[in-house]
């Protein structure tokens, strides 16, 4: 027996299936990323002024990610438009684009990630703090990326070496738009009292940006492979069943647009404020 | 076929055929929208530069930029303002729904540190 309303819609509801199915999942997804944004904004709110790190993330790269998604959404739509007024070559075109433009702001993310996981932070044994991005090449010690951070090398005299600067205190860290002088700093094992980086395990603030942003980042990567399976390996149906085909692209274009939703938000709490 | 499946492949396929023509006059619009958002995005980083007094405000303004820009996301790349139906509005409230929950988060938060700021927001919702 045939499922109804596989690709015609209901007459009552006017929905096919999938369409419901698709709108269900995004409202639990409101839910999962709501209850997440809202502790975000609990802590950052409820922290007094001064203590929550402000401006730790490039502010340009975030915007150009923001540019990317919305652009992306724009393909989405016309790819869908392209393919009701029958125009395959040009939805080809327009997913083609989303699909470059998913792979632009994965790339931009991981930049990111990667100047995070290289930015460290050195308590040394007279209480002072250097904070900078570390020197692999320089340094004689092997800094782990990940906890713990346990320094290893066989040098004679090891050496930690870092591009940054030098604080009293931790509040000094707290704005990131001051503009600060860096340098090479050169620092001995033996000085060092504690040493990290901008992981998710540095703060409160780090550790939510993480989950926030590696969480989209996770939606981002389903929602270009769905995207890539129908533009590509599945393009067949089209010729099979055009209407089942277009729907198809209206659905994951439609969680397409939930991930640039949800960037919308992300973006100006956690890059501006 | 029975008369009223007949009717109702004639009005799926009257339905194709207008969405088809409507679809032509929607994609300027979508650019349009989309020219919105980027400008939204724009003044969004604009609005972030000002010193409202307090962060707590900061936040309010950011929130109703990206709520204005989420919405012109969800009513027209989503269709859900062009869809007459009552899951969709289901879904649209509990996007709304989401608002008072963020805004109850602010006002809790930032009580004990900026306790004129979250009186404005009280007063306000």
């Amino acid at each position: 027996m045939e499922i109804p309303y596989a690709v015609k819609p209901r007459p009552d509801t006017g929905l096919y299936n999938a369409k419901v199915g698709i709108w269900l999942f995004l409202a639990s997804e409101v839910m999962l990323f709501g209850a997440l944004f809202s502790s975000y904004i609990l802590l950052r709110v409820g922290a007094a002024e001064g203590t929550w790190p402000h401006h730790w993330l490039n502010i340009w790269l975030g915007m150009t990610n923001t540019i990317v998604l919305i652009a992306s959404s724009i393909t989405v739509v016309l790819a869908w438009a392209a393919l009701k007024m029958n125009q395959f070559s040009r939805y080809r075109l327009y997913q083609g684009i989303t699909i470059l433009c998913s792979l632009l702001f994965l790339v931009i993310k991981s930049v990111e990630y990667n100047d995070k996981f290289n930015h460290y932070e050195v308590l040394l044994n007279n209480g002072q703090i250097v904070d900078g991005h570390i020197d692999r090449v320089k340094s004689n010690v092997q800094v782990p990326r990940f906890p713990p951070f346990k320094l290893e090398g066989k040098a004679e005299k090891p050496m930690v070496v870092l591009e940054g600067h030098t604080v009293e205190n931790h509040a000094e860290l707290m704005n990131g738009s001051k503009h600060v002088e860096h340098k090479e700093i050169e620092i001995p094992v033996a000085d060092i009292k504690d040493i990290g980086n901008y992981g998710p395990w540095h703060n409160t603030y780090t550790a939510i940006y993480f989950t926030l942003t590696g969480l989209h980042a996770l939606h981002v990567i389903g929602g270009a492979l769905v995207i890539f399976m129908i533009w590509g390996p599945l393009a067949s149906l089209w010729r099979k069943d055009p209407e089942r085909y277009t729907n198809r692209v209206e659905v994951s274009g439609l969680f397409w647009h939930f991930v640039d939703l949800v960037w919308i938000f992300l973006f100006p709490v956690l890059y501006l404020l | 076929m029975s008369t009223a499946q007949q009717e109702h492949s004639h009005s799926v396929a009257h339905h194709d055929e207008h969405s088809a023509a409507d679809i032509q006059k929607h994609v300027r619009q979508y650019l349009i929208i989309g020219v919105a958002l980027m400008i939204g995005t724009a003044l969004t980083v604009w609005a972030s530069l000002i010193d409202f007094g307090s962060s707590t405000i900061n936040i309010v303004v950011a929130l109703i930029i990206a709520s204005i820009k989420g919405f012109l996301v969800v009513g027209y790349f989503m269709h859900l303002l062009s869809e007459k139906n009552d899951l969709f509005r289901v879904d649209l409230h509990g996007v709304f729904l989401c608002g008072p929950d963020v805004s109850y988060s602010v006002v809790d938060g930032s009580r004990q540190h900026h306790p004129h700021a979250a009186h404005v927001i009280l007063r306000c919702l």
